[in-house]
């Protein structure tokens, strides 16, 4: 844990329409199969509804949803990240969950030089590894429920 | 008594509690001190609750208490410092005071007018007992453990072996923060860190007490050490907790001769060890006490929801079992194996039914705990009113889960408060109208049919429904027209509407626009419900029906889209498979016949919006739920049509994430024994919200009953007041993302 300090970032990568993301690997607490989701009316729409978390009822986002990108069905590589968001658990489902990688603070871009759109409010920045570039999202704002009504009403 | 006027209920309360546990602990140990003048910790004890009494009485400004405990205090010292022996005398003295602080400690909690008495001749009395008991130096005090060694002969050869070998034995007081949790551990790391500064001969408690928790704030220790005596206290105090530590020398001489009346010196050996046996049934007497209290035990409320979730699992997986037990004996009705399972399922079944059961009771509380909290409301209410009410409270014993106990006390604080409020006339408008000055409130809680029953009765004016009406027209909740068509039932119902003050329903009081509608949205939220009885001049009632327990139900299962749902069965009139004709459409909505009545039928997929179009989502041939928001009249059947039924079962709940907002007609969720995701349907917001539907379109028959023959009369106008617009607008919301 010592490198943390050091301007080391551990994170968690994984796939999402062709596009490579990291969020930190403190707000993830684990990473499942997809499961069989009990839709929930009338919830907002890139929820897909609620799992079972061993005896736990809790609610699942398509990140592909929340970020406006095609909605495609769910394959052997999808993996449903449960993320602690604001204390409450979520799962959070990706395309595929590649690895944890180390990444110094040194290579990561902060979004406010890279905003493009209003929408990016949730991206705190993009880091260069390896010729890749891995988009580091900040969860808790993209889920947030304020932001997302706020974001909603815009809309 | 002007300054504890001014003492807050919560400060009352906190200070009633302390008071109650220090004079109860003083009752004890001031007869015991009699008996065992001579026990130091006990006589400590005593000094400190009288202490911590007079500071708290002192400052809440009950300033006969204060001055009581002050002068017991004052006493209390002087025997501490051995300058006044135990007598008989003194302990009446000092009993006395404690009856007269108990006198006045009642009368704060009755009436509150407290210092109904006069301390002044107990305060003589105490001191007159002070002045004739005056003793010399003859102190009885013996610290306890000069005692331990006289009756410990083994003990007495250890020092004796220690100072042979050179080694200075000290005598150690080493005094634990009072109010730790963890007197035993912090002994044990005093000895501990003792026993590194030499070699611990002995101790008060003794290691073996110590283990067994039987610990003060005071240990007492025999140390044989190399060391000086600063460097051994610097050592002790540097532990957590230790809030002091004294050393000395250990006196071998201070070692207690034979009580003063034995003559002989030869009766010394004999007499030591008696006082150590004695020393000994007092700790037997003190375990046994500490064994007594046992069988009653303090339980976290946490660990408590945590095993009653187990026992919700057990109860999910029961029924899983027991669902494929059957199936497998259906399948393989000759194997033994199979056989012998179903039995053993059946048992399972059997014990983890009783165990939910006890797991229930467990959960459960007296009501009175609740009530207990009104009589100091309704007072201060009616003194702050000017209203002369007496409290009358029934049925403290019933039990009801103590989720619901909780939840209900805002709604029945709510509810008294109006009662005194509005209900009950000043004292001059009821002599007027022939009533008795002081008016009764009757609280009342009962079992009825599985459910418990909560009432607020009182005698007072009752609702003029008249007014409740106009103020229902002049906020534009209800027309006119369907004013005049309502029974007085449903004009009552009125004031549950949103935004209808509870002020303008009965008297010219007005300003806080309290709203019964919250009272109602609260008691719906614990799928109970609120009934309303009153009659003008002679009162109103208030009836609370509650269920027992929130954490399980009876559920039916219905699926509808592929997707299973729950509905608590306490709505559930019944389920049929109706025909084609009795489905129709009238003025464009869908509703069902049922012996000669009409209903208003919701399809379950298009209520939920679950993405299909009508057409699509209604089955040819489905099933209809009858269900009920509740038994009364105001409240009419209402169809729910569904695919298929699917099982009756217990359902566990299980909360939906906050995430997820306020999903419309959801209620929680619950998990089946396959470990499929179910939800909960929440059948008084589907009614509301399909009547609210029902009135976007004036002409048509809304979600009650009407007479077949009857034109199909719209109700809708009554209905647009029930659903609240403060459930719409989150809705309204919601759909814009």
């Amino acid at each position: 844990m010592a490198e943390q300090g050091d301007g080391v970032r551990q994170l968690v990568v994984f796939e999402l329409a062709n596009e490579v993301y990291g969020i930190n690997i403190g707000t993830v607490r684990e990473i499942i199969r997809m499961q069989s989701v009990t839709y929930v009316p009338d919830a907002p729409d890139f929820v897909e509804g609620v799992i079972n978390l061993r005896g736990r009822v809790i609610p699942v986002v398509d990140l592909r949803k929340r970020f406006g990108l095609p909605v495609t069905e769910a394959t052997n590589d999808s993996r449903v990240l449960v993320v602690d968001i604001g204390g409450d658990d979520i799962g959070v489902i990706v395309d595929a969950v590649t690895e944890v990688q180390r990444i110094s603070e040194d290579s990561i871009e902060p979004a406010t030089a890279l905003v493009t759109t209003e929408d990016s409010y949730y991206i705190e920045g993009i880091a260069k590894v390896e010729d890749q570039l891995l988009i580091l999202l900040d969860l808790d704002r993209a889920l947030d429920s304020e932001t997302i009504q706020v974001a909603a009403a815009a809309a | 008594m002007a300054a504890a006027a001014e003492v807050s209920a919560d400060d009352l309360k906190v200070f009633l509690q302390e008071a109650e546990g220090l004079l109860e602990l003083l009752d004890e140990d001031l007869v015991r001190l009699e008996q065992e003048s001579d026990n130091e910790e006990l006589l400590q004890e005593i000094f400190r609750a009288a202490h911590t009494l007079k500071g708290s009485s002192g400052m809440l400004g009950f300033d006969g208490m204060a001055h009581l405990t002050h002068a017991m205090e004052d006493l209390l010292d002087r025997v501490r410092k051995g300058t006044l022996a135990i007598t008989p005398e003194l302990v009446d003295a000092l009993l006395m005071s404690l009856d007269g602080l108990k006198i006045l400690k009642n009368a704060l909690t009755e009436e509150g007018e407290g210092e109904s008495i006069d301390t002044g001749p107990i305060v003589d009395a105490l001191n007159a007992a002070a002045a004739g008991g005056a003793a010399p130096e003859a102190a009885s005090t013996q610290p306890a453990l000069q005692t331990v060694v006289a009756g410990d002969e083994d003990l007495r050869s250890k020092i004796d072996e220690a100072s042979g070998e050179g080694h200075t034995v000290l005598h150690l007081k080493v005094r634990i923060e009072e109010s730790s949790d963890w007197k035993a551990v912090r002994c044990f790391q005093v000895l501990n860190e003792l026993d590194d500064c030499g070699r611990v001969l002995g101790s008060v408690p003794s290691q073996s007490e110590i283990e067994q928790e039987q610990v003060t704030g005071l240990l007492e220790v025999l140390l044989a050490t190399d060391l000086e005596i600063p460097d051994v206290q610097a050592r002790a105090e540097q532990l957590e907790e230790v809030t002091g530590v004294e050393a000395a020398a250990f006196d071998p001489t201070a070692v207690p001769e034979p009580p003063a009346e034995t003559e002989a010196p030869a009766d010394a050996p004999a007499a030591a060890p008696a006082e150590g046996a004695d020393q000994r049934t007092q700790i037997a007497a003190s375990a046994q006490k500490v064994e007594a209290l046992q069988t009653t035990v303090r339980i976290d409320v946490e660990q408590l929801d945590a095993l009653m979730n187990m026992v919700g699992e057990l109860v999910i997986d029961r029924t899983r079992v027991s669902q494929l037990s059957r199936l497998l004996q259906g399948r393989f009705k000759e194997d033994e194996y199979v056989g012998a399972l179903a039995e053993t399922s059946t048992h399972i079944a059997k014990v983890v039914d009783e165990l939910h059961e006890s797991m229930m009771a467990v959960r459960m509380l007296p009501v009175g705990l609740l009530f207990s909290k009104f009589p100091r409301l309704v007072r201060d209410l009616a003194r702050s009113l000017d209203r002369q009410v007496t409290l009358a409270v029934e049925g403290e014993d019933t039990e009801i889960d103590r989720s619901v106990i909780e939840k209900i006390k805002d709604p029945l604080v709510h509810l008294i408060r109006n009662s005194v409020d509005h209900g009950i006339e000043p004292a001059e408008d009821r002599v007027a109208a022939g009533k008795p000055e002081a008016s009764i409130l009757k609280l009342t809680a009962s079992h009825e049919q599985g459910q418990i029953v909560i009432s607020i009765e009182d005698d007072g004016r009752g609702i003029d429904t008249e007014k409740v009406v106009a103020s229902a027209i002049k906020k534009g909740q209800i027309s006119q027209e369907a004013a005049e068509r309502l029974s007085h039932r449903e004009k009552l119902e009125l004031i549950f509407a949103p935004g209808l003050s509870t002020a303008a329903k009965t008297t010219e009081v007005s300003g806080r626009g309290v709203g019964m509608d919250i009272v109602r949205r609260d008691i719906e939220s614990l799928n109970g419900r609120v009934e309303v009885e009153s009659e003008v001049g002679v009162g109103t009632t208030f009836k609370l029906r509650l269920p027992l327990t929130l954490a399980t139900f009876r559920g039916l299962l219905v699926s509808s889209g592929g997707t299973t749902y729950a509905i608590p069965l306490t709505y559930v009139q019944e389920t049929i498979r109706p025909e084609q004709e009795q489905l129709r459409t009238v003025s464009g909505r869908p509703v069902m016949s049922l012996r000669g009545s009409v209903m208003s039928l919701i399809w379950l997929n298009e209520s939920l919006q679950l993405g299909t179009s009508a057409e699509q989502a209604r089955s040819d041939d489905p099933y209809v739920v009858v269900v009920r928001a509740s038994e009364s009249e105001t409240d009419r059947p209402v169809a729910i049509a569904v695919d298929e039924l699917v099982d009756q079962q217990e359902i566990v709940v299980k909360s939906l994430s906050g995430f997820l907002g306020r999903a419309r007609g959801i209620a929680g969720a619950s998990i089946l024994g396959d470990g499929q995701v179910v939800l909960i349907l929440d059948v008084p917001s589907m009614i509301k919200a399909s009547q609210a539907r029902d009135t976007d379109q004036p002409a048509t028959a809304a979600g009650n009953v009407v007479e077949l023959d009857a034109s199909v009369a719209p109700r809708g106008d009554l209905d647009s007041n029930e659903p609240s617009a403060a459930d719409e607008a989150p809705e309204a919301e919601r759909m814009a993302s």
